[in-house]
């Protein structure tokens, strides 16, 4: 466990529900937050610390997966365990293909629940570490030139200085100096290491058709 | 050397002596030869006598046949019997022209005699096949042998009686050949050897040298010795030989002149006239019969010309025929018969004949003369006429005439048998007799025949026979024996009669009479029968019961003494029925009330008639009397009288055009007069209704029915008018009455009241009717209470998945805080306090749980309604908790308005429940397709009437306005899966709680809104569930 809490999210309409999962999760030591609908959740404050959503499919106004599609849709990346009290396969296939950790059918065994909560909260936590570091790569990527940006774009699909400088109509040098720059920008330590934070931001090398020699 | 000295020695009168014996010897042989001569010419004369008289015998058979043949024609008609008779003359004819000599003439004209005669031989009764006489038996052997010796004994003794004239050895042995002659002449060959021999011995003892010795000493006495032995052989030969030869030329002539003798006898005995003529046509002989048709003497006959004896002219055109001896004479042939000749004898009486002539002829064939032969057919003329007409008669009859031989088999047949028969008379004859026996009747025909053989005649025997189609046939027969001229029986000649006709009459006839006697003697009336003088003639078993009388002692008796009655009431003696009959010559009735007083002093009452007895002209014969004992039916009548008096229904009856005959007293009560049918007036009275309704039409009435032949049982049910106005309902049977011929006469009708009853069935049929209604009402309830459980199942299960979600969230409550409570206690430091929460949630949870499954239990439970007090709003509640999960699974939104001012209600709270649940269920499908918000609006308010008012308001796509009334039927449906019963069956329980229940369109047009409302529980309890 790293030293940031998790807290663990419980929608449920059913209070019965709600009250036991939140005993629960109190008693192996976790944050439980419950909320009776989906509205409330969205309307609370939620603390920045890893956690996971442990959400009923059938829920009065807006519906499980329903706030499952729109937190995918606001990149809201919780990750989410279902628990229904009448699944069906449909639903669940639903709910996994969008991203759900697991779907549980009532009643279920703690373990189960706790196990699945467990992996959602690593996968946030994981999650959460990404996305941070993706956003430091992307704050150095802005802070290119867009000449450094160019000469990073061709770099990493594997284009030596000279050619990079034919494609440019820079000289070699020139690229040499902007290959330098950006290298110490971006923090990395090697072309592979570039390469590996390219492909982090989305700069795909594949995904642009190498120049016809 | 004996001869020698013979020679020498004898003398002169040796030579002399030998000369006379060698003269005898020449003699002797000269005489021989002229015997053989004669010998063989005798022979050969009888060999042809004997062969003639063969021939003629054979002829003669002939002609007997040839004799039978021709009675057979007359009596027959029948031209197969003259052929042996044609036959015989052919045969003469044959005979004639190979016969040669005299005899053979002789012979010739006596077979042509006899071929040209019919009758003659059987007439003259000489038996064909007796043969002549026989042969005298030959003579004696030892007469012949002892006259050898007694001869030659002779001749030795005159021998020596001429011993003074003769030398003692002188001649020894020639005087012994006259012995040896006659020896073998008498007795033959070899009598005259024993001659020769004793001859031998004699002399050569007697009268050769030496005397007393058998020794011929002397050669010349050996000579004579030898030469006597070859001479006396000699001798002997020619003397046998000559006298077989005459012997036998006796024996032919005495054989000639047996025939000649027979047929001249023949000649002159036979029927027939014979005359003979010579060439020249002249009379030679002429017999008896012959003379006495012709009227001539015997002496004056002969040697006249034939034609001035015997004149014939044809019998039709008196001409004078050719006599057929010129015409032999002529012609040379045979002239055969002429018919309708008539002879005119020399006194000129005429007769009719049948004559003919042949020639006679000699050995070279030449005609010596000729021989006419002919008869008087008078007898025969009438006996043809008279063997056709019974011929014809025999054809002709109806009778059956047949003829059979002795061994039953037919012979003839004629046309009546054939007709009773069926056989043609081709086809039977020659079938055994027997083959017309039916088969119990085989053993008849062997007796017949016996006695038939025996000679007897068989009259009228009555038997069956078979036809032969099968038929039998009662018949009379009569079977007389035929028998031959000899009076030998030879067959039958059967007459039979068909009586079958006669014998089924006689049948019919005995029959009848025995049935008469029977009936008579069993009839259960008394019959007794007069003759016209009115004495008894016959009494019945019965009627010498009733008068003490027996036959015997009635018998001849006046009626009036046996059959006394009087009037039952005056006492007054009645006229005899029997007078009265003898009297008037009518059928007399039935007297009523008349006592019978029989002869013991017994009185009967009976019913008499008597009707007088007619012969077959209608003359009276006689009077029948039946009368019967009349006790029983009259106590019978008396017993049905009182019966029918106090008999509890109307009976009646009519006549065949429905006027009353009678009636009993019950029956007058109700028809005054004729039965309603046919009487206008009465049958305003009556009314009676046909199945469908309808007034019965009059000839529909029971009476109608019952003098149309049908039994109207048990009766039709009308409505009879009273006096006082009211209505009366009788029932009206009938039934036809019938006569004996099966005629209908009129209807007996039985009436019953039957207006108790009648009203009684009535009201049993209206309670039975209402039973039967409440009967059915609780059926339906019972059914409409399973059927409603069934529906509740059926939602129950439509609501499954919500309820197990409704069960799922609190069992997984409890789960979970069981889980959680154990890992507070499985903590380091255990949270009591978090354990003992956990606790306290999971024993919420859990009744939670429970609660829902009791609902639901409750909701399903099967037993009957139930009514108790209720609040609606508990039900409302209820209600929705079990369809909350569902609402909320289709996004509903539940909106109560729920008054708590409400009174309580008395009612089943499943059946409301289930009331409820089908109207949300109702309203949430009517909105599962709704676009806008989905709101269930529940409203409780209290009624006008002040029971309570529900109404369940959904914002769904409601109903069409023409659907509405259509709501609350059974199987009414918008839903695509719905069964249409949720509505019906909640109208059903509104019905059973005396509420009502309806549904409107809402106002701002969506959806639709159910209301139902319940009576307070105060005006519940006062109805009857």
């Amino acid at each position: 466990m790293s030293a940031d809490p998790a807290v663990i999210f419980v929608i449920d309409d059913d209070l019965s529900v709600r009250e036991a999962l939140r005993n629960l999760f109190r008693s192996v030591g976790l944050k439980v937050e419950t909320f009776g609908s989906a509205q409330e959740f969205l309307a609370a404050r939620r603390p920045n610390a890893p956690g996971c959503l442990v959400l009923d499919v059938r829920l009065p106004g807006l519906s499980g997966l329903d706030l499952q599609r729109q937190l995918v849709e606001s990149d809201i990346g919780m990750p989410i365990v279902f628990i229904t009290g009448h699944g069906d396969i449909p639903m669940s296939v639903r709910a996994m293909k969008a991203g759900a950790v697991e779907f549980l059918e009532k009643p279920f065994r703690d373990q189960e629940l706790l196990d699945a909560v467990q992996v959602a909260i690593e996968r946030d936590r994981r999650e959460r570490r990404e996305r941070m570091e993706i956003a430091g790569l992307r704050r150095r990527y802005d802070s290119l030139t867009s000449r450094e940006q160019e000469v990073l774009a061709l770099l990493v699909r594997g284009l030596v200085n000279k050619q990079i400088g034919d494609k440019l109509n820079i000289s070699e040098p020139t690229v040499k100096l902007h290959r330098g720059r950006l290298m110490h920008k971006m923090a990395a330590n090697s072309l592979a290491d570039l390469v590996r934070m390219a492909e982090k931001l989305g700069i795909s090398s594949a995904r642009q058709p190498p120049p016809p020699e | 050397m004996q001869s020698r000295e013979l020679l020498s020695g004898a003398s002169g009168r040796n030579r002399v002596m030998l000369g006379i014996a060698a003269l005898v010897l020449i003699i002797i042989v000269g005489l021989s030869f002229r015997q053989w001569t004669r010998y063989m010419r005798a022979n050969a004369e009888a060999t042809r006598i004997t062969a003639s008289v063969d021939e003629a015998q054979q002829l003669l058979t002939k002609l007997v046949d040839a004799e039978m043949g021709q009675r057979g024609f007359l009596l027959r008609g029948e031209n197969r019997y003259v052929e042996p008779y044609n036959q015989a003359i052919q045969e003469s004819v044959r005979t004639r022209t190979s016969a040669e000599g005299e005899a053979a003439a002789q012979m010739a004209l006596m077979a042509t005699v006899a071929g040209s005669l019919l009758v003659l031989f059987f007439v003259a009764g000489v038996d064909p096949s007796a043969r002549r006489e026989p042969q005298a038996e030959a003579r004696r052997w030892w007469i012949q042998y002892g006259a050898a010796i007694l001869a030659s004994v002779l001749a030795l003794g005159l021998r020596r009686a001429l011993l003074p004239f003769l030398a003692p050895t002188e001649v020894p042995f020639s005087i012994s050949l006259l012995a040896v002659m006659f020896a073998a002449w008498f007795g033959g060959i070899w009598p005259g050897m024993l001659s020769i021999a004793v001859s031998a011995l004699g002399s050569a003892y007697y009268f050769t040298e030496p005397v007393g010795s058998f020794v011929v000493a002397s050669r010349s006495a050996q000579i004579q010795l030898f030469l006597f032995i070859v001479v006396g052989l000699g001798v002997a030969l020619v003397s046998s030989s000559q006298r077989r030869a005459m012997a036998r030329a006796m024996e032919a002539e005495s054989a000639e002149r047996v025939e000649r003798q027979r047929y001249g006898t023949t000649l002159a005995s036979i029927g027939d006239a014979v005359i003979a003529t010579d060439v020249a046509g002249r009379v030679t002989f002429a017999n008896r019969v012959a003379l006495g048709l012709l009227r001539w003497p015997a002496n004056e006959a002969s040697g006249m010309p034939i034609d001035d004896v015997f004149r014939i002219v044809n019998e039709h055109t008196r001409a004078t025929v050719e006599s057929p001896v010129r015409k032999v004479l002529r012609e040379g042939a045979i002239v055969g018969l002429a018919n309708h000749t008539i002879l005119i004898a020399r006194d000129g009486t005429e007769v009719p004949i049948d004559d003919s002539a042949a020639p006679i002829r000699d050995a070279n064939g030449a005609i010596q003369g000729t021989v006419l032969v002919f008869r008087d057919i008078t007898g025969r003329r009438s006996a043809e006429a008279t063997s056709r007409l019974l011929a014809s008669i025999v054809e002709a009859s109806d009778d059956a005439i047949i003829s059979k031989d002795l061994n039953g088999i037919i012979t003839s047949w004629n046309r009546g048998a054939e007709r009773m028969f069926g056989y043609s008379a081709e086809e039977i004859k020659g079938q055994p007799i027997s083959l017309l026996a039916p088969p119990d009747r085989l053993d008849e025909m062997p007796e017949i025949l016996q006695r038939i053989g025996r000679g007897e005649r068989v009259n009228h025997f009555q038997t069956t026979r078979r036809a032969k189609s099968g038929e039998v046939i009662h018949v009379s027969v009569t079977i007389s024996p035929v028998h031959d001229a000899a009076g030998k029986v030879v067959g039958a000649s059967k007459i039979v009669r068909n009586i079958t006709e006669q014998v089924r009459a006689q049948e019919a006839i005995a029959e009848h009479r025995e049935r008469l006697r029977v009936t008579l003697s069993s009839i259960g009336d008394a019959v007794i029968a007069t003759d016209t003088a009115g004495n008894i003639s016959y009494l019945n078993p019965v009627a010498e019961q009733l008068t003490g009388w027996t036959v015997e002692q009635a018998s001849g008796h006046p009626l009036e003494e046996v059959f006394r009655i009087v009037n039952e009431e005056s006492r007054q003696t009645v006229e005899n029925p029997v007078s009265k009959v003898l009297r008037e010559g009518r059928v007399v009735g039935l007297a009523n009330h008349t006592l019978l007083i029989a002869r013991d002093g017994t009185e009967i009452p009976i019913d008499d008639s008597a009707a007088p007895i007619r012969d077959a002209q209608g003359e009276m014969m006689g009077v029948v009397l039946v009368f019967r004992d009349v006790t029983e039916r009259r106590l019978a009548a008396e017993r049905l009288t009182t019966i029918l008096k106090y008999l509890p229904v109307g009976v009646g009856v009519v006549d065949i055009a429905g006027r009353v005959l009678i009636g009993n007293p019950v029956w007058k009560q109700y028809m005054r007069g004729n039965i309603p049918a046919v009487d206008d007036e009465e049958n305003k009275r009556w009314r009676a209704f046909t199945p469908d309704g309808r007034p019965l039409p009059r000839n529909e009435y029971p009476a109608i029915r019952a003098l149309r032949g049908e039994e109207v049982v048990p009766g039709i049910d009308f409505l009879r008018k009273q006096d006082d106005g009211t209505e009366k309902w009788t029932r009206i049977s009938a039934v036809p009455f019938r006569e004996p011929d099966g005629r209908i006469s009129g209807a007996l009708t039985v009436l019953q009241d039957i207006d108790e009853e009648r009203r009684a069935e009535e009201q049993r049929r209206e309670l039975f009717a209402k039973q039967r209604a409440l009967e059915i009402e609780k059926d339906l309830r019972n059914t409409e209470a399973e059927l409603a459980r069934l529906t509740r199942a059926l939602s129950v299960g439509e609501l499954a998945s919500s309820i197990a979600h409704e069960i799922n969230q609190p069992l997984a409550g409890v789960i979970t805080n069981a889980e959680a409570a154990l890992r507070w206690l499985g903590a380091e430091t255990p949270d009591i306090r978090e354990v003992r929460d956990s606790l306290t949630l999971i024993i919420r949870d859990g009744n939670r749980a429970g609660a829902v499954i009791r609902r639901i239990r409750d909701f399903l439970s099967k037993g009957g309604p139930q009514e108790a007090p209720l609040h609606i709003n508990d039900v409302i509640h209820e209600s929705l908790g079990l369809a909350s999960a569902e609402l909320q699974s289709r996004d509903i939104a539940l909106a109560l308005e729920l008054s708590s001012d409400l009174p309580v209600i008395s009612g089943d709270r499943i059946q409301l429940q289930q009331v409820m649940l089908n109207l949300i269920m109702n309203a949430a499908e009517a909105m599962a397709s709704a676009q806008q918000a989905k709101e269930l609006r529940v409203v409780s308010q209290k009624s006008a009437a002040g029971g309570v008012l529900i109404g369940v308001q959904d914002s769904g796509v409601g109903i069409a306005a023409q659907e509405m009334p259509k709501m609350f039927q059974a199987f009414f449906t918008t839903k695509p899966t719905g069964m249409g019963m949720g509505l019906s069956i909640s109208w059903s329980i509104m019905e059973a709680h005396h509420g009502r229940i309806w549904a409107e369109r809402n106002k701002d047009g969506r959806g639709l809104t159910v209301w139902f409302s319940l009576p307070p529980r105060s005006a519940a309890a006062s109805h009857p569930s």
